[in-house]
């Protein structure tokens, strides 16, 4: 379980966050919306630990997120970015990136870099979307859309972790690519009991996935609709909630 | 007219940089961190083995000795930018600074040794003097392919990623200031390995012989990166080619004052191939 008490972040006196309180099960399938500036992506990075909250605290599984060392904290979570390049090493192919996201929670030591891949069906979770060649395809040379995608699978290759971030992960992508990726993130969460949340500013996605919606306006959680009730939401509906 | 000697000792010299231009490719391009100690650990490397060898040790001593040096001072500028946050040029010029006192307390500003054993001694009886080529190449080659095996495997993969995203590595869990520390100890390893063949190859020490190392390697390296910036024997070849460079303008009767100049010139023709090469 994710638990937020209270949180609140400022920087410089600017109240960023303001008292956020809420609980999220595992398995919930949470969609961010807000306006430009609102906090979202600040919320996010909050819940991933990598900005610690003025006051408040927030939990995963009973663990204060932001005491975690680095190692303990990857082993609970996993993040994919907006922009395709930051989930992936462009002058790696696409196997030794696959290897690398299997380093998560080992210790690294001289075996040869792409052994692990032998007790591990991340290739065969790339080879089901992409053909063979793929793999020995250096990362830099796929287009936006392959490269987020197999950032996702790299990105969920580990089966233990709690805790999913998606911060406009399909902002990149053209229809199709959008299309592929949101079907694997719905599977993903579907499957692994793992809390998924993802930050959008896209209405057709706001409204097509997804078990729970937050709307954050100026800092604060203005909407918690549960239940995956934000479905039947139309697009003018969703935005009047924004304001 | 080039004779077979200054070839041979082109050739030599150059497989003696090419110890500093392989770190220098793994600090500058796969981890970038334009690592200023190099100077200061090429110089060291020099002097412990200068020191070692008045000592009248046994000159193979003087490789592990080195090499223990050169890690130590990645490892002190590792931690000066991990632990203290300092930047890359910083924690190098700190370093180096540093070490030209302790190379002074270590072996002066000057020592020859024209008179003590050097680790090119065991070869003297090989005919047309090819012993010091075979040592070096030797040696070389098994730098090149320890950085090569090391390059594939999980460290290799952790170290070639810290440089393009540290962000990723942080997801990962792994700390990226661990892994440019280890880079930056085995890189300042080989390049102090490579200060003392180069005090040994030239009988002599000096505490001026290091000046200019960095920009040495870069030049060799980027005569190698026109082939390929990938890691290969190109990046070898790089550096005896910037020797052979060297080599023929002292054929042509400049001046050797003149070789500082020669190199920037080169270094920056150089860059505008490489510019143009990526437009």
């Amino acid at each position: 379980m994710l638990k937020l008490e209270q949180v609140k972040f400022e920087i410089d006196d600017t109240k960023i966050i303001k008292n956020i309180s809420v609980n999220v099960q595992n398995g919930e399938f949470i969609i961010i919306i807000g306006q430009n500036g609102a906090g979202k992506s600040s919320l996010l990075e909050l819940i991933a630990g990598t900005q610690k909250p003025s006051s408040g605290s927030i939990t995963l599984e009973g663990q204060s997120i932001g005491s975690l060392a680095l190692a303990q904290r990857a082993k609970l979570m996993s993040r994919l970015y907006q922009q395709p390049a930051r989930g992936s090493i462009g002058s790696m192919t696409v196997r030794e990136n696959c290897a690398l996201a299997l380093y998560k929670n080992k210790t690294i030591g001289l075996s040869q870099g792409l052994a692990c891949l032998e007790t591990s069906e991340i290739c065969e979770r790339i080879t089901k979307l992409f053909p063979n060649t793929i793999l020995d395809a250096r990362m830099d040379s796929l287009s936006g859309g392959q490269r987020q995608l197999i950032s996702f699978i790299m990105a969920t290759a580990q089966k233990d972790m709690k805790l999913l971030l998606l911060d406009e992960p399909t902002a990149a992508l053209d229809f199709n690519a959008t299309q592929k990726m949101l079907d694997n993130i719905e599977n993903t969460a579907a499957q692994n009991n793992v809390i998924t949340i993802m930050v959008t500013h896209d209405f057709d996605i706001a409204t097509s996935v997804g078990t729970r919606l937050w709307v954050i306006n100026d800092g604060k959680l203005e909407h918690d609709i549960v239940n995956g009730i934000h479905k039947k939401l139309t697009h003018q509906e969703l935005k009047q909630l924004m304001i | 007219m080039i004779t077979l000697a200054s070839l041979l000792s082109c050739l030599e010299l150059g497989l003696i940089y090419s110890l500093v231009v392989m770190p220098v490719w793994l600090s500058s391009v796969v981890i970038r961190f334009y690592d200023l100690s190099v100077e200061g650990s090429f110089c060291t490397g020099g002097a412990v083995t200068a020191l070692l060898l008045h000592m009248q040790l046994s000159p193979i001593i003087t490789i592990p000795a080195s090499l223990c040096v050169g890690a130590l001072i990645g490892l002190c500028t590792g931690l000066l930018h991990t632990g203290l946050r300092l930047n890359d040029l910083l924690s190098g010029i700190i370093v180096t600074t540093g070490l030209f006192s302790i190379n002074l307390a270590l072996a002066s500003s000057n020592k020859s040794l024209a008179h003590v054993q050097t680790i090119f001694s065991y070869v003297d009886s090989v005919p047309f003097n090819l012993g010091s080529l075979v040592i070096l190449l030797i040696i070389t080659a098994g730098i090149f392919l320890i950085l090569r095996q090391l390059l594939s495997t999980e460290l290799g993969f952790i170290v070639r990623a810290s440089g393009q995203n540290p962000a990723l590595l942080a997801d990962l869990g792994k700390h990226k200031g661990l892994y440019t520390t280890i880079t930056l100890m085995s890189c300042n390893a080989s390049v102090a390995l490579a200060g003392s063949l180069f005090v040994q190859y030239v009988g002599f020490f000096s505490i001026w012989t290091a000046i200019g190392t960095l920009v040495i390697a870069l030049t060799g390296l980027k005569i190698g990166q026109l082939v390929d910036e990938a890691f290969g024997i190109h990046i070898i070849a790089g550096a005896i080619a910037y020797q052979a460079i060297i080599a023929i303008t002292l054929e042509l009767h400049t001046p050797p004052e003149w070789n500082k100049l020669i190199t920037a010139i080169l270094m920056i023709f150089l860059m505008a191939i490489s510019r143009m090469k990526r437009k």
